[in-house]
């Protein structure tokens, strides 16, 4: 006996755009373009998501040190770790505002259904990949000395926007995210935590929240 | 910024008009052009569960590993005291909050040593009276090697129950599923063999056990849901109140009495909610 599923595709909130587009010198795949388009501002310029490759090397225990579902240790803070299809065995989620995917492929073509491109031939996903990822920004550690991570910590930013590091391909990353589901409250609902890899105005004051919610 | 939002919001909820009413004969959402559903299959929301056991154990053993690699290393004591503390954190959560995969395998050789747990623990917890620490460092290199060994061994061993499960059919392994829950609910071993008494954390033992099977519930609910919106409301309800009742009488409590007052309200709790996981393995059951 096969069960149905539940519910159908959440075609989730995912990248943030800039208005302006650049075109594309390189002989790419029209879909790749059109991607593109989106993601840069400029001609040869760097893509607006950073650390596509870094997020490839997220150790897979990461979500585990720090889920806490329910809030055990009573520190007001609830963060949930979301599992995906990943078409043979579920997989944890790391990729998008709502936890949509595990894998670059897949969040791929999550984007490209939500602006009608696409991407199912994988030569051209895997094009995209290799794309985006030699064009996003190498993220860094945005904190100018420890006194600006230690006023960051106080603050209680990191609870979710963890400062723990983790080495990938013999660099070191901080994406300040427990890569976990919060409830941010009415009108904002469940959104994981956004990595902030790489922002320093993120990280100075004032914190980039209002009431809790990200702005 | 809220603008997308709101626009994500409209489209989310969209997908899941369109989901529930073609839902009795269609298995996926139709796109203009080829999709990914990140919505899980029957299959892989029953072996998630499993998988969240695994690698949860495996995520303790990799952090217990980076103390053992430092212990080894020239990495300053108080340094290593400190990462040995983070690791012991997650390695107790992650291993009580599997305890539910034991109980499914009946006792067999899939428990880890628990023992390897207590004194990782108390070599985290040392005080260092020598100079050179050598002799903490060498006992923290020794525990915590021993408890990665014995979480290995119960990861490797979690990973094969999902293996065995992997050609069984959708309404078996729900049905399975459902019932090891409500077993595990109902036979109270999560309120027995506290391995950190003498460290006063029996409470934080017993929610990681508790919420560990909390945590199942949350990857096979939508086929719950779909089944028997009744059944759905009524574990979502007798979970809220073992959660309410278990954060009651564990939060801050050192050291359980498993025959107490406190313990017995947090079984009853459990009960009331084994009885709903019944029902719901009832659904699937042929």
């Amino acid at each position: 006996m096969r069960l149905r599923r539940p519910i159908a595709t959440a075609v989730l909130a995912f990248f943030t755009h800039h208005a302006s587009a650049g075109s594309e010198g390189e002989l790419l795949p029209d879909a790749v373009t059109e991607c593109l388009a989106c993601h840069v501002s400029e001609e040869d310029g760097p893509l607006d998501i950073i650390g596509i490759r870094a997020l490839s090397g997220l150790p897979e225990e990461w979500q585990f040190l720090f889920e806490d579902a329910y809030d055990l240790d009573g520190d007001g803070v609830a963060g949930a770790m979301r599992y995906v299809s990943g078409k043979d065995g579920a997989l944890a989620a790391k990729f998008g505002q709502s936890l949509a995917a595990a894998r670059f492929e897949d969040f791929a073509l999550i984007a490209g259904a939500a602006h009608d491109i696409d991407l199912s031939a994988p030569d051209i996903i895997a094009t995209l990949e290799a794309v985006f990822e030699a064009r996003s920004p190498e993220p860094t550690i945005p904190f100018v000395d420890d006194e600006a991570l230690a006023r960051f910590e106080a603050r209680g930013c990191a609870q979710c926007h963890v400062t723990r590091t983790y080495e990938f391909e013999g660099k070191t990353y901080m994406p300040l995210s427990d890569f976990l589901m919060h409830d941010l409250g009415e009108g904002n609902g469940l959104r994981r935590t956004a990595p902030l890899w790489g922002c320093e105005d993120c990280t100075t004051d004032p914190a980039p929240h209002a009431g809790g919610a990200h702005d | 910024m809220k603008k997308f939002a709101v626009l994500a919001a409209a489209m989310l909820a969209a997908s899941t008009s369109i989901s529930v009413a073609q839902d009795a004969t269609v298995a996926a959402p139709k796109a203009g052009v080829a999709n990914y559903d990140p919505t899980m299959s029957a299959k892989e929301a029953v072996l998630a569960n499993w998988e969240l056991a695994a690698a949860g154990i495996r995520a303790g053993r990799v952090v217990g590993s980076n103390v053992v690699e430092m212990a080894k290393g020239d990495a300053p004591y108080a340094l290593v005291v400190r990462q040995a503390n983070f690791a012991q954190k997650t390695m107790v959560q992650r291993y009580n909050a599997a305890l539910w995969v034991y109980t499914a395998d009946g006792g067999s050789d899939a428990v880890a040593d628990a023992s390897a747990l207590t004194e990782a623990v108390a070599a985290t917890n040392a005080q260092c009276e020598a100079a050179d620490c050598k002799s903490e460092r060498a006992a923290l290199l020794a525990a915590f090697t021993r408890a990665t060994e014995e979480l290995d061994r119960a990861a490797v061993a979690a990973r094969a129950e999902l293996t065995e499960r992997e050609e069984q059919a959708d309404a078996v392994l729900m049905s399975e599923q459902l019932s090891l829950i409500a077993d595990y609910l109902d036979e109270a071993s999560w309120a027995e063999d506290f391995t950190l008494t003498q460290f006063g954390r029996d409470g934080e033992e017993l929610a990681a056990r508790i919420v560990g099977a909390m945590s199942l519930w949350r990857n096979i609910e939508p086929y719950v849901g779909v089944a028997n919106q009744e059944i759905d409301k009524a574990i979502n309800a007798r979970s809220r109140n073992l959660l309410r009742t278990m954060r009651m009488n564990t939060r801050g409590v050192e050291t359980l009495d498993v025959e107490g007052a406190e313990v017995a309200e947090i079984k009853q709790a459990a009960k009331e909610l084994a009885v709903e996981f019944r029902r719901a393995a009832g659904l699937f059951a042929s």
